[in-house]
C-alpha cells in the first residue's frame, strides 16, 4: 500500500516537473519527455509490468494537461512499453546500459510516431483535435537524444545508489 | 511461459482500462474527477512553474550577457580596427594636404624640390634633428634647405647616406641661417635655435628699427637657400644699449614637433 501510495506521489511529481517545468525551457531542451523516459527505464531495466502501470497513471496524468484527443497520450505510452518490451525480449540479450540507450532512442521514436498516427486519426475521425503538432527534428531527434541522455543519468543515478551496476552487465534478459 | 502469459494479461488489462478511463471520460462522468485533480494541484503546478520560468529567465539573461559580451568584443575590435584605420586616413590626409600646399607654393615659385617623409628623429636629447626618407641617391645633399607648408623654412640637411638624410632643424642650438626682417631697410641678420625651444634673430644693427610682429625670411645670402622663405614672426625684441646689435626671438609659424612630409628645395642657381 506504501508502495501505491509512493509511487502516485512520484508520478505526480514528474507530471508536474514535466508540465510545469521542463515547458518553460526553451527547444530543443523542452521536448524532452521525462515521463516517457522513466517508463521505459522502468520497462527495460526494472520490471514490464511498472513500466505498464507508470504509463498508464502518467498517461492519464498527463492527459489532463495534453491539448490532443483524450486518450492519446495513454494509450500511446502503453503501446511504446509494449513495443520496447517487445524489442528487449526479442533483440537484446541483456539489461545493459548499451540496451537502454538504444530502447531509449527507439522507444522515443515509436511513441512520438503514435503520437503522429493517432492524432491523424482523431482528425480522421473529425474529432475536437486541438493542434496536429508537427516538428520532425524536436519529435524524432531532440526528443529521443535528451531522453536517451536522461536515461543514461538515471541509469547511472539509479545504479550507483543501488551498488547493483557492475552485476546489471552480466544479468540476462527476462 | 507463465510470465509471459501474466504480462500479456496484465498488458490488455491495462489497455481496457485505459479505454474505459477514455471512454468515461467522453462520457463525463470522469470530468469532476479531473477538475479536482486539477484545482489540488495548480497551486504546486505555479509554483514549479516560475521557478522553472526564473531559472529559464536567468539562464536566458546568462546567455544573453554570454552574447553580449561576446558581441561586445566584436565591436572593440572593430572600433580598434576603425580607430586605427581612421588614425592612418588621417595622417595620409594630413600628408597628403601638407604636400599640396607645399606643392603649390613649389610650382608658384617656379623652385624644384624632393619631397620627403619624416621617417624618425635623432635620439640625443640635446638634438633638434629630423631623419629622411631621402638620400643621395634621391639628389640629397648636405646644406639643402627643407621647407614646409607654404614656403617655411624648418632646417638643412646636415648628414645624408645613400637612402636616407638628417636635418637639423631651425630651433636647435646648432642651426645657423642667413636671415633678414621683412622692415623698411630688409635689416640683415642670423637666426639661430634656442635649445630646441625657440628661434632668435641675432646681429641686427642697433640702429635699424625693428618691431615686434615683423616677418623673418632667408637673406638668400647662403647658395644653398632662397631669398624670401618665411622662417618666423617677431615676438619680443632685446635692445641692449652698450650692444652693437640687437636681438629679437621669433614664433615659428608651425609646430616643429608635427612634421611628416618636407620638401627638399634641390641647388640650383638663385642668382
Amino acid at each position: 500500500m506504501i508502495n501505491i501510495l509512493f509511487g502516485i506521489i512520484s508520478l505526480l511529481i514528474l507530471g508536474i516537473v514535466q508540465i510545469s517545468f521542463l515547458t518553460t525551457w526553451p527547444l530543443p531542451v523542452s521536448s524532452l519527455n521525462l515521463v516517457l523516459s522513466l517508463v521505459i527505464f522502468l520497462t527495460v531495466m526494472i520490471n514490464y509490468q511498472k513500466g505498464l502501470w507508470w504509463a498508464l497513471g502518467a498517461g492519464l496524468f498527463l492527459e489532463l494537461y495534453s491539448g490532443a484527443m483524450f486518450g492519446i497520450t495513454t494509450l500511446s505510452l502503453i503501446m511504446t512499453v509494449l513495443g520496447v518490451n517487445f524489442l528487449f525480449n526479442n533483440f537484446f540479450t541483456n539489461r545493459s546500459l548499451y540496451s537502454l540507450v538504444i530502447l531509449g532512442f527507439f522507444g522515443s521514436v515509436i511513441y512520438n510516431l503514435l503520437i503522429l498516427s493517432l492524432n491523424f486519426i482523431g482528425v480522421l475521425l473529425k474529432q475536437n483535435v486541438y493542434f496536429l503538432f508537427f516538428d520532425f527534428w524536436s519529435q524524432f531527434f531532440w526528443q529521443p537524444v535528451f531522453n536517451v541522455l536522461v536515461l543514461m543519468v538515471i541509469f547511472f543515478a539509479y545504479y550507483l545508489s543501488t551498488g547493483r551496476l557492475k552485476n546489471l552487465f552480466l544479468f540476462p534478459a527476462n | 511461459m507463465v510470465k509471459f502469459v501474466r504480462s500479456s494479461r496484465l498488458s490488455l488489462v491495462l489497455l481496457a482500462v485505459a479505454v474505459l478511463l477514455i471512454f468515461l471520460h467522453y462520457l463525463g462522468i470522469l470530468v469532476p474527477v479531473e477538475n479536482l485533480l486539477i484545482r489540488i494541484l495548480s497551486p504546486i503546478q505555479s509554483s514549479v512553474y516560475s521557478a522553472g520560468a526564473k531559472i529559464n529567465s536567468f539562464y536566458t539573461g546568462f546567455s544573453a550577457s554570454k552574447d553580449l559580451k561576446t558581441e561586445n568584443k566584436k565591436l572593440q575590435k572593430d572600433n580598434d580596427r576603425l580607430a586605427v584605420e581612421n588614425s592612418q586616413l588621417k595622417t595620409q590626409l594630413g600628408d597628403f594636404q601638407q604636400l599640396k600646399i607645399q606643392n603649390d607654393f613649389l610650382v608658384q615659385a617656379n623652385i624644384s624640390a624632393i619631397t620627403a617623409k619624416v621617417i624618425g628623429k635623432n635620439p640625443e636629447p640635446n638634438y633638434q634633428a629630423i631623419i629622411l626618407d631621402k638620400g643621395s641617391n634621391d639628389g640629397v645633399a648636405v646644406d639643402l634647405p627643407l621647407i614646409t607648408g607654404n614656403g617655411l623654412v624648418i632646417g638643412k640637411i646636415f648628414r645624408v647616406k645613400s637612402n636616407s638624410s638628417e636635418a637639423i632643424l631651425v630651433n636647435d642650438s646648432r642651426s645657423r641661417i642667413a636671415a633678414m626682417v621683412q622692415n623698411e631697410k630688409n635689416s640683415k641678420g642670423a637666426v639661430v635655435g634656442e635649445h630646441g625651444l625657440s628661434l632668435k634673430i641675432e646681429m641686427i644693427p642697433q640702429n635699424e628699427a625693428v618691431k615686434v610682429g615683423d616677418i623673418v625670411v632667408t637673406s638668400g645670402l647662403e647658395p644653398t637657400i632662397p631669398r624670401g622663405l618665411i622662417i618666423g614672426k617677431i615676438s619680443r625684441l632685446v635692445n641692449e644699449p652698450n650692444s652693437f646689435f640687437q636681438t629679437a626671438w621669433l614664433q615659428s609659424m608651425i609646430k616643429l614637433d608635427d612634421l611628416t612630409v618636407v620638401s627638399i628645395l634641390k641647388n640650383q642657381n638663385y642668382d
